[in-house]
């Protein structure tokens, strides 16, 4: 199993690579892009990119020496115009020996395969694949990874379509450990792109993360579960740079009566929250999901520190590392992926943060999959 | 200006409609796969259509393996039918499978696929009201000349947006390749999700396949008071709406087909009557 991690900074490059990264992916922004005015990939910050591709010849230049292949993202869904920029970043990037591009708008596939046959095309979870059909259907559009909308299936859909996936020959990739928190679906989700208020705030770039470190340190003194009661305040309150998905709420329910919709007298409680509260984390599931023939895992986090992304990889690489020497088992493929987590993070991992299964579903699911 | 032609997405209560100017009924749901019709739901529905002589739009949304197969059950049921029908995809495997099995349906492009070329509105460009020209705002909403091509090559000649602005941006270009464009009304959807929010219980059990569905989003809505969305977020279910309070008979937009889909009433009431 791969592990394909993000880099924003040629200087990142080896670093990651010596972390145990097999594959590397990153976006370039470069100056014409802020006059168009957008971005050309999903990473709406420009810290999250490479400045130039200069600072992509010199990243490829290092991944080169390690047989470390390189993907830019092209993942977002431009006009005419922007996408036809959009091409020339690719034609630029093929030039100077990109091994791949990571792409949402499957109508690019056939340009880019114009510039080069040989490019590896990854979708991204931005055009989200749901279904078997969805995945025979990029294939012959000449796809050849496919990255699925994980947090979006149950392990069961997931199953069928990653057996599909071995059929047809189509490698297949989903988030590894990941800052994620968002439960909407990535590439259907408006919020963003109707911008009643910007994702990133460019004011908070440094602000932002020396607070956060700050709060780290100062978070430590609390104990846990007060500790994540203080994330979640912050993560909630006006301290965190929002969007109005991501706004605290009030919501009234109201019931539809003889036609119409009226308050409740005992009001009906949902779970209106669209995030996750802590980052979730797919680490064990590895194991599960290596039954059924997962290619790759990515690292999720363009734009996060150096430190954070090599900590993520090294977890991801200690797991795979331990499946491959046979340590790991349907006995205790929790319980490693907690000790490692521990001891790289850390934090204990919490159920909670388990996004797909808390314990005793990690059990059923297993029994399931073993069925096959 | 007047619609061409005037559709109605149907909610519940279907023998009280007045259905006079409506050309199309619209059955079936965008966001859930839980919520394709029931056969007896399809029955009514074309009695319906066949008594009032209108047609049937059935609309699907995004599909799991066995979303896929209930889609082929219902689409069975309807071209064995004497009425004339589309259906609305808003999943490329819905595409694939329908174009494979039934060559001959008329497809059309849902707006959950056509609102993701809404990037143009991106970066500096956000907001209701911008500030650019149309021209420069249109190179930017302008759909790419490959998606054209891809459409036209897969029989696709309709498009459905989610907002009028998006259609207003690309009217000029849908006009000059023959497309046509339908615009939902008053809800615009903000999101959509798998995990339900009236499912109350822990994220992973929300859409497992054991889990039951009372459909509670048939009977309930939670309006979300947002200060950063500036007005009334709703959430029906897992997808969250905002409704368009702009008149669209006003624009000076060519819109081919407005679909009404004003669940909280039948269109032209007003919310303060519907909500005590």
């Amino acid at each position: 199993m791969k592990i394909s991690a993000p880099f924003d900074t040629a200087e990142e490059v080896l670093l990651l690579i010596k972390a145990g990264a097999d594959e590397l992916y990153c976006g370039v922004y470069s100056d014409s892009w802020k006059e168009i005015g957008t971005y050309p990939n999903a990473r709406y910050i420009p810290y999250g990119n490479l400045e130039s591709f200069q600072q992509l010849r010199e990243a490829l230049m290092i991944a080169k020496k390690y047989n470390v292949p390189v993907y830019l993202c092209a993942n977002e869904f431009l006009g005419q115009d922007a996408s036809e920029f959009l091409l020339k970043d690719i034609s630029q990037a093929i030039a100077i020996g990109i091994d791949g591009f990571i792409v949402a708008d499957f109508n690019l596939i056939p340009s880019i395969k114009r510039l080069k046959k040989t490019s590896k095309i990854i979708l991204s979870s931005l055009n989200p694949c749901f279904n078997s059909s969805a995945l025979r259907f990029y294939k012959n559009l000449g796809v050849n990874r496919i990255v699925l909308p994980y947090n979006q299936l149950t392990l069961e859909e997931l199953k069928d379509i990653l057996k599909e996936a071995q059929k047809i020959s189509m490698e297949t990739e989903v988030f590894s450990t990941s800052g994620i928190m968002c439960k909407n679906v990535n590439g259907f989700c408006l919020y963003h792109k109707i911008g009643f208020k910007n994702l990133y705030k460019s004011k908070y770039k440094y602000g932002h993360s020396v607070a956060k470190e700050i709060l780290r340190w100062l978070l430590k003194a609390f104990s846990h579960s007060l500790n994540k009661k203080i994330r979640k305040m912050i993560w909630t309150s006006n301290l965190y740079p929002h969007t109005s998905c991501r706004e605290k709420f009030d919501a009234e329910v109201l019931e539809k009566f003889d036609g119409r919709y009226i308050k409740q007298n005992t009001p009906k409680e949902f779970l209106f929250n669209m995030y996750f509260q802590n980052s979730y984390c797919t680490v064990c599931l590895k194991w599960l999901l290596s039954k059924v023939g997962l290619t790759a895992v990515k690292i999720e986090g363009r734009g996060r520190s150096t430190e954070q992304k090599i900590k993520d990889i090294k977890t991801a690489r200690k797991y795979t590392e331990e499946m491959e020497k046979g340590y790991i088992n349907d006995d205790n493929f929790e319980q490693r992926g907690k000790h490692i987590i521990r001891i790289i993070h850390g934090f204990n991992c919490l159920d909670e943060n388990c996004y797909h299964i808390v314990l005793s579903q990690n059990r059923l699911a297993l029994k399931k999959l073993n069925e096959i | 200006m007047k619609f061409k032609e005037k559709a109605l997405f149907l909610q519940n209560n279907v023998q009280e409609l007045n259905l006079t100017g409506f050309s199309n009924i619209y059955l079936g749901d965008e966001f859930c796969e839980r919520l394709l019709p029931s056969i007896d739901e399809l029955k009514n529905a074309i009695n319906l259509c066949e008594h009032n002589k209108l047609k049937l739009t059935l609309v699907t949304p995004y599909l799991t393996d066995k979303g896929i197969d209930t889609l082929i059950q219902r689409v069975d049921f309807i071209i064995q039918k004497e009425l004339e029908y589309e259906i609305v995809i808003n999943d490329w495997g819905a595409l694939s499978v329908l174009q494979n099995y039934y060559p001959d349906i008329r497809l059309v492009l849902g707006r959950i696929l056509v609102s993701q070329y809404l990037s143009g509105y991106h970066a500096k460009f956000s907001g209701y009201e911008s500030s650019l020209t149309n021209k420069k705002m249109n190179s930017h909403c302008n759909f790419p000349g490959s998606f054209i091509s891809f459409l036209r090559e897969n029989n696709i000649s309709s498009l459905e947006f989610n907002r009028y602005q998006h259609l207003a941006a690309t009217q000029e270009q849908l006009k000059e390749f023959g497309f046509f464009s339908h615009i939902y009304y008053p809800f615009e959807y903000l999101t959509t999700s798998r995990y339900c929010a009236y499912v109350k219980s822990f994220p992973s059990y929300m859409h497992s396949a054991t889990q039951n569905c009372y459909k509670d989003c048939k009977k309930y809505i939670a309006v979300k008071k947002s200060k950063l969305v500036g007005r009334d977020v709703i959430i029906k279910g897992n997808t969250h709406f905002i409704k368009e309070t702009k008149d669209l008979s006003q624009l000076n937009c060519a819109i081919d087909r407005i679909i009404y889909n004003d669940f909280l009433s039948f269109p032209h009431q007003s919310e303060s009557e519907i909500i005590e």
